[in-house]
């Protein structure tokens, strides 16, 4: 049998987890000796889930069956990687030597440079750290803030909510979920999650964080003079990729961060693929699990066939969730920005579905719904094709 | 507008008689109405009776307005007296009395009395417009469709540059006019967008646009402060030069009359569905009247289908206006408005088409499938559906987007394809779940062991619930039924 060759995957978050799955489950030779390497406390849980795992001990661990050829190091970062070595090295000192290495740090929140946003009672949430830190310091009846009115931020608005605490949203754009949503769901977005006692305050961004007389965080003021009070922030104003290993080992970056890959997860560097949140493919990053996934299983080809493999599939971004009991989707050219699309919409007092065709009026680009998203697996195989039927044969909730 | 004829307001006192201009009475004699017989009554004799029946019709007005009401009623065959005064000659309504009292002393008894009486247009208060004596300066001419025609001929064949003021839908229309004929032309208008008072914010820049591609310049959100021939000063100091500046702000109601008489009064004569006023004896139509129950503001109804109604409602039918619809005259432009800028934007239901790289869009506001309000720009075939949907206040049909689009609609789909994705984290499709059904895998927990369905973002995983039960369910359809068979098997042999 030939010596087994040594897979290194850097983090372990649900992109990486799905990896290794995906190599153990092909490499039936067992020619693989895989090791993660994770700087949380924790190997790979449904990150997702995070938030709706207040109430319990903690969201879903995604286990791994228990195998001699893998293993998991939790605590432990890579604070350097050498291509033409093959070698990586860990924070206690030690040095790791990998055939194949495979980057899969995922992102670390972005906190707006504004004062005050390192006091006290100011908290990101991406972690399960960061989760047990903010139920720790969650007060019933007093004031939150969350920053940020994308999906994480009115997710992490949920939370404090369900903490007993009354918070306020902020957001920048004009609108709530400005990735997902277009202004008109946006807006019945902000109206349906503003009668759940969650205040979305939208087109302000964060001006400055105030301390208390304890030093700790007692309100913010947004662009414009406004003040709100805030006993606990959390910031959610967006994601950035974790590249920071891309300098020391000479791997060039995407324009907005990431590592710089192919449509076949590779980098430059000879054996060492990155996927998930921290890949660049192309120069784009995702932030959504589902094109993690499909890198993970390209590489896991790759690493088991020997062989190049078909590239990615087109990346899905579509998204569809629950939030705070209110259904949300969006999918294809949502923001209707193709040439000549052209947008059909309907909006009653708790819904809002809307269709982006092409220029043909038949041609589905994409779609936004909001309150009622049960068309959704209806609609989306239907991407890039004409309607089978008339819209609201479509868009309908079917019964049962 | 197109809906409303634009004839010449002329009043004529005559010399001595100083009323009836106009007698008609058609029909042969019934004896339907009381008193008077159903011939031409006039002057002097009017004065002498007391009550007269509902069908002895006093107009007061002679402009267009009375005009239409007139021939309407002769058209429908009324059988009762219609006789007609102008309205400078009239001095007081007596509603106590049913009577109308007129400058020589003479009184004239009613059954019926219409209000035809007519509006003028607003001048506005811009310092240079008038001369001393009072008259419009040289250059400064009336645009509304009051003026007549010849005011718009009049404006087109002197050179030069030409300023609209106003940009409702006469300024807008006017301006669309001259710019065909090849006129060098300025909108100058206090609102966001063109005809703001009843087009929401994409279809106001939608027609900016319009107006802009054709050439023509708009100044928004701007007011005129002076005139001096030739030159327009706005507010913000830009000096225009205009050689014609021709007047769209408005009409003002002639209302007097109806306000001495203690009758409600808003903008013009305020009248309900039916054209009455508070008093069940008078009636109101044309551009002296307000509909109070569309909530349309001051904007003049179509006057033919309110003679039509109010003739209607007089010689026995029960007959409501049908709403207005206000449209641009340019062949090239189809805008078509109905309804209040209120109802369009409060109304429950929203549809709304937008595809601006054609500068095409429809926004239908729904009230119980019923429209409410509606604009409809650029698409000609949809603004003539919606149009006799609204007039005729029919529910609109399903197929929505066919509707507007002037497509025929689709017959209704097939049932979901085995190629649905239910699953799109780990891209699962309805077929293979049915497929790990068949194969043994009868709950939540085994599909996602079979196929990793609800492993990702967990959001399908209502959806594959949804299917497990649809596929115990007895009557699952043909192929629940055989797959149960099949798996039942299968899971025994496992």
């Amino acid at each position: 049998m030939s010596p087994r060759r040594h897979l290194l995957v850097v983090g372990h978050g649900m992109t990486g987890h799905r990896l290794m799955e995906e190599v153990h489950r092909r490499d039936r030779d067992r020619r693989w000796h895989i090791t993660a390497v994770t700087d949380e406390s924790r190997p790979a849980y449904d990150r997702i889930a995070l938030t709706s795992a207040l109430a319990g001990d903690g969201p879903a661990r995604l286990g791994l069956r228990p195998d001699p050829c893998t293993r998991v190091r939790t605590g432990v970062s890579v604070t350097a990687v050498d291509p033409r070595s093959r070698t990586a090295t860990l924070d206690r000192g030690t040095e790791l030597v990998w055939d194949a290495l495979v980057l899969a740090t995922g992102s670390r929140p972005f906190v707006p440079p504004v004062p005050g946003h390192d006091l006290p009672g100011c908290h990101v949430l991406r972690t399960y750290d960061d989760l047990r830190a903010i139920r720790a310091a969650a007060v019933p009846g007093r004031p939150g803030l969350v920053v940020g009115g994308g999906l994480l931020g009115l997710e992490a608005a949920g939370a404090l909510r369900h903490l007993g605490m009354r918070p306020h949203v902020v957001e920048t754009a004009p609108h709530l979920m400005p990735m997902q949503l277009d202004r008109a769901g946006g807006g019945l977005l902000a109206g349906l999650v503003g009668a759940l006692g969650i205040t979305p305050h939208c087109g302000t961004p964060l001006h400055a964080v105030h301390a208390g007389p304890g030093g700790r965080v007692a309100g913010v003021t947004l662009a414009g003079g406004r003040s709100l009070p805030a006993e606990l922030v959390i910031f959610a104003a967006g994601i950035r990729p974790r590249d920071e290993l891309a300098a020391a080992a000479a791997l060039p970056r995407g324009e907005r961060g990431g590592f710089l890959v192919d449509d076949r997860c590779r980098t430059r560097a000879p054996g060492i693929w990155a996927i998930g949140e921290c890949a660049a493919v192309r120069g784009r990053t995702y932030g959504l699990v589902a094109p993690g996934y499909r890198m993970a299983e390209t590489v896991a080809r790759q690493l088991t066939d020997d062989a190049e493999g078909p590239p990615l599939p087109p990346l899905d971004t579509s998204a569809r969730l629950k939030l705070l009991g209110v259904e949300v989707a969006s999918f294809g050219d949502a923001h209707a920005r193709t040439p000549g699309a052209v947008e059909f919409a309907h909006r009653t007092g708790g819904t809002y579905r809307k269709l982006v065709l092409a220029g043909d009026g038949r041609t589905l680009l994409g779609g936004v719904l909001v309150g009622d998203a049960s068309a959704y697996p209806r609609l989306t195989p239907l991407l890039d094709r004409p309607l089978p039927a008339n819209p609201e044969d479509l868009l309908a909730p079917v019964p049962g | 507008m197109t809906t409303t004829t634009t004839t010449t307001t002329t009043t004529t006192a005559t010399s001595s008689a100083a009323t009836t201009a106009l007698n008609t009475t058609t029909g042969a004699t019934t004896g339907a109405t009381t008193g008077n017989a159903a011939h031409n009554a006039t002057a002097g004799t009017a004065g002498t009776t007391g009550a007269r029946g509902a069908g002895d019709v006093l107009i007061l007005g002679n402009g267009p307005d009375a005009v239409r009401l007139t021939r309407a009623l002769h058209r429908l065959g009324h059988p009762g007296p219609v006789r007609m005064l102008p309205e400078p000659v009239v001095t007081a309504i007596d509603r106590r009395r049913r009577r109308v009292r007129t400058a020589d002393g003479g009184e004239h008894p009613y059954g019926t009395l219409a209000l035809a009486l007519g509006a003028r247009p607003h001048i506005p208060d811009v310092p240079g417009l008038r001369c001393p004596e009072g008259q419009l300066r040289g250059g400064v001419r009336v645009g509304t469709p009051l003026a007549g025609p010849a005011a718009g001929r009049r404006a087109t064949t002197t050179p030069g540059p030409v300023v609209v003021l106003g940009a409702g839908p006469d300024g807008t229309d006017a301006a669309l006019a001259l710019r065909r004929a090849g006129r060098q032309v300025t909108v100058v208008h206090p609102g966001a967008h063109p005809m703001s008072r009843r087009l929401d914010r994409t279809a106001g820049e939608l027609l900016a646009g319009a107006l802009a591609e054709r050439g023509i310049r708009v100044h928004a959100g701007a007011t005129a402060v002076e005139f001096t021939p030739g030159k327009l000063t706005l507010d913000d100091g830009r000096i225009l030069e205009a050689a014609t500046l021709l007047l769209c702000t408005g009409t003002v109601p002639h209302t007097r009359l109806a306000a001495e008489a203690g009758l409600p009064v808003g903008h013009g004569v305020l009248v309900d569905s039916r054209l009455r006023t508070a008093d069940p004896h008078i009636s109101a139509l044309g551009s002296c009247a307000e509909l109070t129950t569309t909530a349309d503001g001051p904007a003049a109804p179509p006057a033919w289908d309110q003679a039509e109604a109010l003739a209607a409602r007089l010689t026995g039918a029960d007959r409501t206006a049908p709403p207005p619809v206000v449209r641009l005259r340019d062949p090239a432009l189809h805008l078509a408005v109905m309804g209040s800028r209120q109802a369009l934007e409060e109304a429950p239901d929203q549809i709304t088409l937008h595809d601006p790289a054609r500068g095409r869009y429809a926004r239908l506001a729904l009230r119980r499938d019923r429209v409410a309000a509606a604009v409809v720009l650029g698409l000609p075939r949809a603004a003539a559906a919606v149009t006799q949907l609204y007039r005729e206040a029919r529910p609109v049909p399903a197929a929505r987007l066919a509707l507007l689009l002037g497509t025929p609609p689709l017959r209704p789909g097939a049932p979901d394809s085995p190629a649905t994705v239910v699953c799109r984290c780990n891209h699962v499709t309805l077929g293979e779940l049915r497929e790990a059904w068949d194969r043994g895998a009868r709950d939540v927990a085994a599909l996602a062991e079979a196929t990793r369905a609800t492993t990702g973002c967990g959001s399908c995983t209502d959806e594959v619930a949804r299917l497990c039960s649809a596929r115990t369910a007895p009557s699952g359809g043909p192929g629940g039924a055989r797959s149960a068979g099949r798996g039942a098997r299968e899971g025994r042999a496992r």
